[in-house]
C-alpha cells in the first residue's frame, strides 16, 4: 500500500513537470529568429501569406501557444512543416523505433563490457589490471562520438572494408555494429568507474567479511552478495541516460546516417520545423520524466528507506 | 589479445554477406545516388529544389522536358505544338500513349485539373507563380490541350518542364487527399514508379511497366539515399555504397581536381551581395558603386574561393542564348575611391562600420573575409563579417536588418526576367533590398512586351545594367560551380549549366557490377 501511495505521489508530480518542460519548449523554439517559410529559394509574398494562415502561424501566440497544449496532451503535433504530407506522429512512429533500436544495443553492450570492468578493476583494485583498465575507459570516454565515429568508419569501413560506410537497410546487423559501438563505448567508462566505486564501497561491509568467514565460495560472494549491492547506483545512472541515448543521438545519427530522430530533430531545428521540433521534444521529456519515475520506483521496491522519506 | 581472433572471424563472414547479397541483385540494374537532403514531398506542386525535381522527373512528366546536354525543350506527353501568331494560344497534341501507373489513361483533363489545383492558395505550391503566365487551359477531347496566356511568353515551352505544371492523377488526389503521395497510394505517369520509400534512410524507384515510352528506360531500379552531411556521402562514394554525389566536400575538392570520376562545371548560379539600399550610407547609390567597384574578383575566385568559379561582372550568368552578355561592372579602386568621397566619406573618414551578414558555412566565411579586407584596403572602410545561423540569417534578411549581405541566385528558366524581375518593388518577398525605382520596373514591363527576340534581349540588358551599375543595388561576386562525382560505369550523366538531370537518360556500362 504504501508503496502504491509513493507511486501515486511521483505520478502526479511528473505531469506538471512534463508540461513545464513542454512549455518552455514552445516558446523556446518560437524565439528562435527565423520560421518555417525562410527558404533557400525565396517563397512569392502571397503563398508565404497563405502558408502562414494554413500553418495557424498568423494567429496570436497564445493562442497558438493554447492549441498546441491542447492537441499535444492527445498526442497530435499536426503535420510536419516541411515534409507537409506527413503528420509528426508517423514520422516519429518511424524514426523512434530506430533510434531506440540502437539505444539498447548500445546500452547492452556498455553495460555488459561496463560491468565486467568495474568488477574486474574493483577486485584487483591498485594493481596494474586495475590501472590499465581505469586509464582505458576514461581514454575511451575522452574521445567524443564526433571524433570517434568519423575514425571508426574511415578505419574499418573506408580503409579495410570490413563494414558499410552509413546506411541503414532496415538494420541489418552490418549496419548496426558500427553506430552501436561508438554510441556505447561513451557510456562504458561511466558505468565502470560508477561499479569499481560501489563494488569497492560493498566489499568493505561487515557482512561480506561475514562472509568470508562463513567459508563461502568467492564467486558465491561476488554474485549474490556484492554484485547485488553494488548494483544499485547504477540504476540511477541507468535511467537519465538510457532516455537520452534513446531518443538519438545526432552526431552518430550523422555521420552512419541513419533515420533516426536525432538527424530529425537537427534539420528540424535547421528549418524552424515547429511542429516536429516540439514532437520530438515531447517525446525526449516524456521517456526522461518516464525513466526517472521508473527509476524512482525500482529503488522504491528496492530499498524501503526511499519510500518512507518521501 | 582477443582482437585478432575476431577480426579473422568477422572478416569472412562479413565478405560472405556481401557475396550473398550482390548474386542476388546482379541481374537488376540499380543506380544509386546520394541527395543531400530527406526531400519535402512527392507531389509535383510541392517539389522544391534539385534534389527532389530529380525525383520527380523520374516518376512524372509534362509536356516537355529539357535535353540534358543542350537544355533545349523536348517533347514528352506533348507530341507536338502549335502556337498561334499572336503568341497567346498553344495548343498540344498528347501522346495517346500515356498512362498512369493505374491503368488510366493521361488526358488533357489531369493537366486542367492540376494547373487549378496548384493555382489555389491552399495547396501552397512553391512554383505557382509560373502558373499565373496562363489564363485559360481546356481540354478539347482527350488529346488536345489549349493553353491561353495572358501575355506572350517566350519562354512558355520552358516553363512547363516545370513540375508544378505537370497532369495529376485526379482520382488519387480526391481519394486520399494530402496522403496521396504515400507509396501506398501514390500514381504515376513517369519511367519510374515508386517502390519504396523510408524516410531519412531510401527511396526506391522501380521501372514503370505501363510507361508510355518503354524502350527509353534503361535502369531497373533507382535507389535515393539522402545524406545530409557531405563526408558522409563521400565515404559511401568511396566505398561504393553509391554511384552519385553531388555535394563534395569543399576541402577534398582542390584534391579531387583530377580524379577522372570528379566533375566540375560553371553553374548558372550567381552569387551576389545584397546592400541595403535603406540603409544609413548605402542610401547613396554612389556609396553602393564604390563597393562595387572596389572589389577583386579575380582574386577572390582564383586565389580565395578556388574551385574554378567564375568573376561575376553582371548578374545574370552566360547560358542564355542570344542575350549580349558582356562585363558590366568596371572594377576601379582610385574611381571608387572618388565616388565616396563625393557622398561625403573622403579616405572612407566618418563611413559607419558596416557588418557583411552570411549564412555560417566555410564558403561564405571565406567570401566574407575576403571582401572585408578587399574593402579595408582599397576603401579603408569596415565591413566585418557576421555569420549567422540559416534561420537568424533569413531573419535578418527579411526585416531589412542588415547592411550587406551573401545571397544567390539560380535561374529558374533560361531568360533573362527570371534574373532581373526579383527587385522589381511589388516583388518585396524575393527583393529584400528596399529598392524600389520606377524606371528600373517601367524597363522590365516594357522588355516583356518586345516580340522580337534581339531587341528584348537588348531592353532587359539595359535593365540589367541600371540594376548593377547605375544604381548597384547588388553587387555580383561570382558565378559558382557544381561539383560531383560518378563512377565510370554510369553512362548519360552529363553536367549542364542549369543542373538539370534526368534519369530516364541514364543507364549502366559493361563495366558495372552491383556490390
Amino acid at each position: 500500500m504504501t508503496f502504491l501511495v509513493y507511486a501515486f505521489k511521483r505520478l502526479l508530480l511528473a505531469l506538471p513537470m512534463l508540461w513545464l518542460v513542454l512549455t518552455v519548449s514552445f516558446f523556446l523554439v518560437r524565439a528562435a529568429p527565423g520560421s518555417p517559410l525562410d527558404r533557400d529559394s525565396e517563397l512569392p509574398a502571397a503563398l508565404k501569406k497563405s502558408l502562414a494562415q494554413q500553418y495557424g502561424l498568423d494567429r496570436p501566440l497564445l493562442e497558438q501557444y493554447v492549441s498546441f497544449v491542447k492537441h499535444a496532451a492527445v498526442g497530435d503535433f499536426g503535420n510536419s512543416y516541411i515534409y507537409r504530407n506527413r503528420s509528426v506522429s508517423a514520422i516519429i512512429q518511424e524514426a523512434f523505433p530506430i533510434s531506440a533500436r540502437l539505444g539498447i544495443l548500445a546500452m547492452l553492450f556498455a553495460l555488459s563490457v561496463g560491468l565486467t570492468l568495474g568488477v574486474i578493476s574493483a577486485f584487483r583494485q591498485n594493481t596494474w589490471i586495475d590501472h590499465f583498465i581505469m586509464a582505458s575507459v576514461v581514454l575511451g570516454k575522452s574521445v567524443p562520438p564526433m571524433v570517434l565515429a568519423p575514425l571508426f568508419v574511415a578505419v574499418f569501413s573506408v580503409s579495410l572494408g570490413l563494414l558499410p560506410v552509413a546506411g541503414w537497410e532496415s538494420g541489418t546487423w552490418q549496419y548496426v555494429i558500427g553506430p552501436v559501438l561508438c554510441l556505447g563505448l561513451y557510456d562504458i567508462a561511466a558505468i565502470a568507474r560508477l561499479l569499481r566505486g560501489s563494488v569497492l564501497d560493498v566489499m568493505r561491509q561487515k557482512y561480506i567479511v561475514t562472509a568470508r568467514a562463513k567459508g563461502l565460495g568467492e564467486f558465491r560472494i561476488i554474485v549474490i552478495h556484492i554484485l547485488r549491492e553494488a548494483l544499485m547506483p547504477l540504476v540511477t545512472y541507468l535511467a537519465p541516460a538510457l532516455s537520452s541515448i534513446l531518443v538519438g543521438t545526432v552526431i552518430v545519427e550523422q555521420v552512419f546516417n541513419i533515420p533516426g530522430l536525432g538527424r530529425y530533430l537537427i534539420s528540424g531545428a535547421i528549418n524552424r520545423d515547429y511542429t516536429l521540433v516540439l514532437g520530438i521534444a515531447t517525446l525526449a521529456s516524456a521517456l526522461v520524466i518516464g525513466m526517472n519515475l521508473l527509476a524512482d520506483m525500482i529503488l522504491g521496491l528496492l530499498d524501503p528507506r526511499i519510500r518512507l522519506q518521501a | 589479445m582477443k582482437t585478432p581472433g575476431i577480426h579473422c572471424l568477422i572478416g569472412p563472414i562479413l565478405l560472405l554477406c556481401f557475396a550473398s547479397q550482390s548474386m542476388a541483385l546482379a541481374k537488376l540494374k540499380t543506380f544509386r545516388m546520394a541527395n543531400t537532403r530527406e526531400i519535402e514531398s512527392l507531389d509535383p506542386a510541392l517539389a522544391d529544389g534539385n534534389d527532389a525535381n530529380i525525383i520527380v522527373r523520374g516518376l512524372f512528366e509534362g509536356l516537355v522536358s529539357l535535353d540534358p546536354k543542350t537544355l533545349q525543350p523536348i517533347p514528352e506527353i506533348a507530341r507536338s505544338w502549335t502556337i498561334s501568331k499572336d503568341g497567346l494560344i498553344y495548343t498540344f497534341q498528347l501522346d495517346a500513349r500515356a498512362k498512369w501507373s493505374d491503368g488510366e489513361p493521361v488526358q488533357a483533363d489531369d493537366f486542367v485539373f492540376a494547373w487549378q489545383r496548384n493555382l489555389r492558395p491552399e495547396t501552397g505550391a512553391f512554383y505557382s507563380h509560373h502558373l499565373k503566365t496562363v489564363v485559360g487551359a481546356k481540354a478539347e477531347g482527350n488529346h488536345t490541350l489549349v493553353v491561353t496566356l495572358g501575355a506572350p511568353t517566350p519562354y512558355f515551352i520552358e516553363l512547363l518542364s516545370f513540375p508544378v505544371f505537370y497532369p495529376l492523377p485526379h482520382l488519387a488526389i480526391k481519394k486520399f487527399g494530402l496522403r496521396w503521395t504515400e507509396p501506398q497510394n501514390l500514381v504515376s505517369n513517369g519511367p519510374f514508379r515508386l517502390r519504396e520509400w523510408k524516410l531519412k534512410e531510401k527511396m526506391t524507384l522501380e521501372r514503370n511497366e505501363l510507361y508510355r515510352d518503354p524502350g527509353q528506360v534503361k535502369l531497373d531500379r533507382v535507389e535515393i539515399h539522402p545524406i545530409e552531411d557531405p563526408k558522409t556521402a563521400w565515404n559511401m562514394y568511396q566505398a561504393g555504397q553509391v554511384d552519385w554525389i553531388r555535394s563534395v566536400p569543399p576541402a577534398l575538392r582542390p584534391r579531387l581536381k583530377n580524379h577522372p570520376e570528379f566533375h566540375s562545371s560553371p553553374v548558372m548560379n550567381t552569387v551576389y551581395l545584397r546592400l541595403n539600399t535603406q540603409g544609413h550610407a548605402l542610401r547613396d547609390r554612389r556609396v553602393r558603386r564604390a563597393l562595387s567597384m572596389a572589389l577583386d574578383r579575380k582574386t577572390l575566385t582564383e586565389r580565395v574561393m578556388r574551385e574554378g568559379q567564375l568573376p561575376a561582372f553582371g548578374f545574370i550568368a552566360k547560358g542564355i542564348p542570344g542575350y549580349p552578355w558582356r562585363p558590366l561592372i568596371e572594377e576601379n579602386i582610385p574611381r571608387a575611391r572618388n565616388l565616396l568621397a563625393e557622398a561625403g566619406f573622403p579616405n572612407g573618414r566618418n563611413f559607419p562600420n558596416m557588418t557583411l551578414l552570411y549564412p555560417s558555412n566555410p564558403q561564405s566565411e571565406k567570401m566574407a573575409l575576403a571582401i572585408s579586407t578587399m574593402l579595408k584596403r582599397a576603401l579603408n572602410i569596415n565591413v566585418s563579417p557576421s555569420g549567422r545561423e540559416r534561420g537568424v540569417f533569413y531573419d535578418k534578411l527579411g526585416h531589412l536588418r542588415y547592411d550587406v549581405a551573401r545571397s544567390d541566385w539560380t535561374t529558374e528558366f533560361n531568360d533573362p526576367k527570371s534574373y532581373l524581375d526579383k527587385f522589381t518593388a511589388d516583388n518585396a518577398s524575393n527583393n529584400l533590398t528596399g529598392y524600389a525605382d520606377a524606371e528600373y520596373q517601367r524597363r522590365l514591363e516594357m522588355a516583356s512586351r518586345i516580340q522580337e527576340p534581339s531587341q528584348r534581349f537588348s531592353a532587359f540588358a539595359r535593365a540589367e545594367q541600371q540594376l548593377v551599375v547605375d544604381d548597384a543595388v547588388i553587387i555580383p561576386l561570382y558565378f559558382n560551380v557544381s561539383s560531383s562525382l560518378w563512377k565510370s560505369h554510369v553512362r548519360g550523366l552529363v553536367d549542364n549549366p542549369r543542373l538539370f538531370y534526368s534519369l530516364k537518360s541514364l543507364s549502366l556500362g559493361q563495366d558495372f557490377r552491383s556490390l
